[in-house]
């Protein structure tokens, strides 16, 4: 797929401008979901390990019984976008976990756990 | 988030080794025919059902209708921070009450005066343990023959010595070698064995054992697979996906004297959500019905062997298991009925004798108690699905309930003499985006489902009405016909269990730290107080030296309560996870 780094920029930032001037929105009324735009960012770079790799279904099939609307909405496990944390602290969290979110280091390999990383630091700073 | 842990705190304690000391007569052995006559001894709870009617129901009346508005706090006690809060059932065994908090710790008390007797803190190995969901999770215990028993998130049953807290042996049940890891359940005492099941629904591991533990030595008397572990179950499963389908049976079921049969409910299979949709006989990740998961079983109690199951989610697509260990015997007009609420908001009333030879169980009714489901049209008398809404690979609105069901996993009450089921309903649903998750390794006990959600209230009741915001309630039905006798809303849905009394009360610890006693013939509110935070785990009642007492277990935090702040704000946007109190209350 194709993949246009201003537009998807822009839309980002055209988020947080709407959020910062406090009026709700939900990410569904932007032109593109975020969480897809943040994805088509990190999926090129993983094509080598996995042809048509997609972290969205990754993070379907491993982190959203814990932490909903693909890391834009707390519930048992908190909102993952807008983490604070660095690249480096996501990947100890993901592979040593912390109960009673579990540690993934034996379960997936670890371009996986970066590629997981590298999408929620792609993830703007915008809730559910 | 705090990041203080409780595992510290656990590791801390586990390192003092303390015994306090009794004002109360020590506890007596709890022989089997105590048990067995569990029913007619309101004194005690002796197990995590308190008798095999299961019927959450003492007769105890010194504190009724009429005083309950006196009711106030006897002792509380604090266990120092518990993950996820309490959610056990405490017992209460001849003055003392005992219960078990994160991680396996379990704390010998004192009914009368709250003093803490002893406390035993298993040393878990948080690496295996924590490989699962439920890593925090402990449901309580069981007691017989001098012991108390306790399973572990690291798949080891425990017998301690119930007056001391000595350690009597402590095995490893189950190994990790087929993917499951570990317990959070109590165990259930039938005759000379310990009755415990796996966890693991959403976990790519095998085969969501039942074991039955002897309960002298600790060896494994018997195993029942909940999944492949016969061909009719195999076959059910296709490309022999039983080999990643998790299965279980992770809550306390009953037992049936009369026909010697543990009853018990299984959990979903793994993955949940089924990409496939509507083929799913066929294709995907698991084609078939996928036995015997998301069911109630029978099983001989001596043997393990199947005796009768009935899968109430022939191939589960919503996460809707039957894990749920409430099982009432109600006998009416010589029949005797097994009555068993499903998480999809469904309640089946089997034919109690329909037992032996393997076969389905008779059902002689099933009912919807949920009133925001879409997930189904409806439920025949005979127990049948209508009308199912699949979920295939893609994006679902409105989907209700949401994967936490109509129904969790706490138990409801029942008035024998008013022939009364109280029952508690989640209405919420979500939003929902199917995807096909890779198929992991066979048996490798890897996180295996395939859909990312977000949770949402409800938009109308299933007659039509407009809904604006999540809800819950408390109904008041005939068991057996399922006639609503009264019913009552809460804003914030009761994740905790209920019990009932001969005072003719029922009691109600709500997600907001509100307790309530109502009024059994009509749910009129005669008692409340604040118990400083969320209750979701269990509640029962007792007498030490000719005194009652109610017993609840308060703490906040799990899957589903993990979705409140979103749905309502506060107060649980700010309630701890990390908490939780043992509160007594008398006249
Ligand atoms: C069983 C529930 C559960 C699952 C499954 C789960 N998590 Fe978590 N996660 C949590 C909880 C709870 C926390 C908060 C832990 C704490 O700090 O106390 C958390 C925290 C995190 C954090 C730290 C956020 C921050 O800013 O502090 C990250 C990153 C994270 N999870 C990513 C993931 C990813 C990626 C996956 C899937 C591979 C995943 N989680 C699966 C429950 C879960």
């Amino acid at each position: 797929m194709q993949y246009n780094v201003s537009f998807s920029a822009l839309t980002r930032t055209a988020l947080i401008m709407l959020c910062l001037t406090g009026l709700t929105i939900s990410a569904t009324y932007a032109e593109e979901d975020v969480t897809d735009i943040a994805a088509a960012e990190i999926n090129p770079n993983y094509f080598e390990y996995k042809e048509n790799f997609s972290v969205k279904r990754l993070f379907a099939s491993r982190c959203s019984w814990c932490h909903q609307g693909y890391g834009l909405k707390a519930a048992d496990g908190p909102r993952l976008s807008g983490s604070t944390k660095s690249k480096e602290k996501i990947i100890e969290q993901i592979a040593y976990g912390k109960s009673p979110m579990p540690g993934f280091r034996k379960q997936l390999k670890p371009w996986q756990i970066e590629a997981l990383a590298d999408y929620i630091k792609a993830l703007p700073d915008v809730a559910l | 988030m705090t990041r203080w842990t409780t595992t510290v705190a656990v590791k801390a304690i586990t390192a003092v080794a303390f015994v306090g000391f009794a004002s109360q007569a020590m506890a007596a052995d709890v022989t089997w025919d105590r048990l067995l006559n569990a029913q007619n001894d309101d004194a005690n709870w002796m197990m995590y059902h308190k008798d095999f009617t299961g019927h959450h129901h003492s007769g105890l009346k010194q504190i009724n209708t009429k005083n309950v508005k006196n009711l106030k706090l006897a002792w509380q006690h604090n266990p120092s921070a518990t993950k996820r809060g309490i959610q056990g059932f405490p017992l209460a065994v001849d003055g003392i009450v005992y219960y078990t908090t994160t991680s396996g710790t379990i704390w010998a008390i004192d009914g009368a005066t709250g003093v803490p007797v002893w406390q035993h803190a298993a040393k878990i190995d948080v690496e295996r343990a924590e490989g699962t969901f439920y890593n925090p999770y402990n449901r309580g215990l069981a007691i017989s023959g001098g012991n108390v028993y306790m399973g572990t998130t690291d798949g080891r049953l425990i017998a301690l010595n119930a007056k001391t807290g000595a350690v009597v042996w402590d095995n490893e049940i189950m190994t990790v070698a087929k993917g499951n890891k570990g317990f959070t359940g109590a165990p259930l005492v039938v005759k000379d064995t310990v009755i415990i099941g796996a966890n693991g629904g959403e976990l790519s591991g095998c085969c969501g054992p039942i074991y039955a533990v002897d309960a002298k030595s600790g060896s494994v008397k018997w195993q029942f697979d909940t999944i492949g572990g016969d061909q009719r179950s195999r076959d059910s499963w296709g490309n022999d996906s039983w080999k990643i389908g998790g299965g279980g049976g992770w809550m306390t079921g009953s037992y049936d004297p009369a026909t010697n049969t543990v009853w018990w409910g299984t959990a979903n299979p793994a993955p949940d959500y089924d990409y496939i949709g509507g083929d799913w006989m066929n294709n995907g990740p698991r084609p078939g019905e996928n036995l015997y998961s998301s069911s109630v079983i029978a099983l001989d109690a001596d043997s393990g062997e199947l005796s009768a199951y009935f899968q109430e989610m022939p191939h589960d697509a919503w996460d809707f298991d039957s894990a749920v260990g409430e099982f009432l015997m109600i006998e009416k007009g010589g029949k005797r009925n097994m009555v068993h609420p499903n998480k999809g908001g469904i309640i089946f009333v089997y034919d109690a004798d329909s037992v032996g030879g393997g076969n389905e169980l008779a059902v002689n009714n099933a009912y919807m108690i949920g009133e925001t489901y879409n997930y189904i049209k409806g439920v025949t008398k005979e127990g049948r699905l209508v009308g199912r809404r699949e979920l295939p690979e893609g994006k679902h609105s409105d989907v209700c309930p949401a994967i936490d069901g109509a129904i969790s996993w706490n138990t409801g009450a029942y008035n024998p003499k008013r022939n009364t089921h109280f029952m508690l309903t989640q209405e919420f649903c979500f939003d929902i985006e199917v995807v096909n998750p890779e198929r992991p390794d066979d048996f490798s006990g890897q996180a295996y489902f395939g859909a990312s959600w977000t949770s949402k209230a409800p938009k109308q009741k299933v007659d039509g009405t407009p809904v604006d915001a999540a809800y819950g309630t408390l109904q008041a039905r005939d068991p057996l016909t399922g006639d609503m006798k009264w019913r009552v809303e809460y804003k914030y849905p009761v994740l905790a269990s209920l019990l009932s009394t001969g005072g003719d009360l029922v009691f109600v610890p709500g997600a907001d730290g509100m307790f309530d006693a109502r009024d059994a013939k009509n749910g009129k509110l005669l008692w409340q107080t604040n118990m400083g935070t969320g209750a979701h785990g269990g509640v029962i009642t007792y007498m030490v030296d000719g005194k009652q007492y109610v017993a609840v277990v308060t703490g906040w935090g799990s899957h589903v309560a993990g979705n409140y702040p979103g749905l309502f704000g506060a107060p649980f946007t700010t309630m701890s996870t990390d908490t939780g109190t043992l509160m007594v209350y008398a006249l």
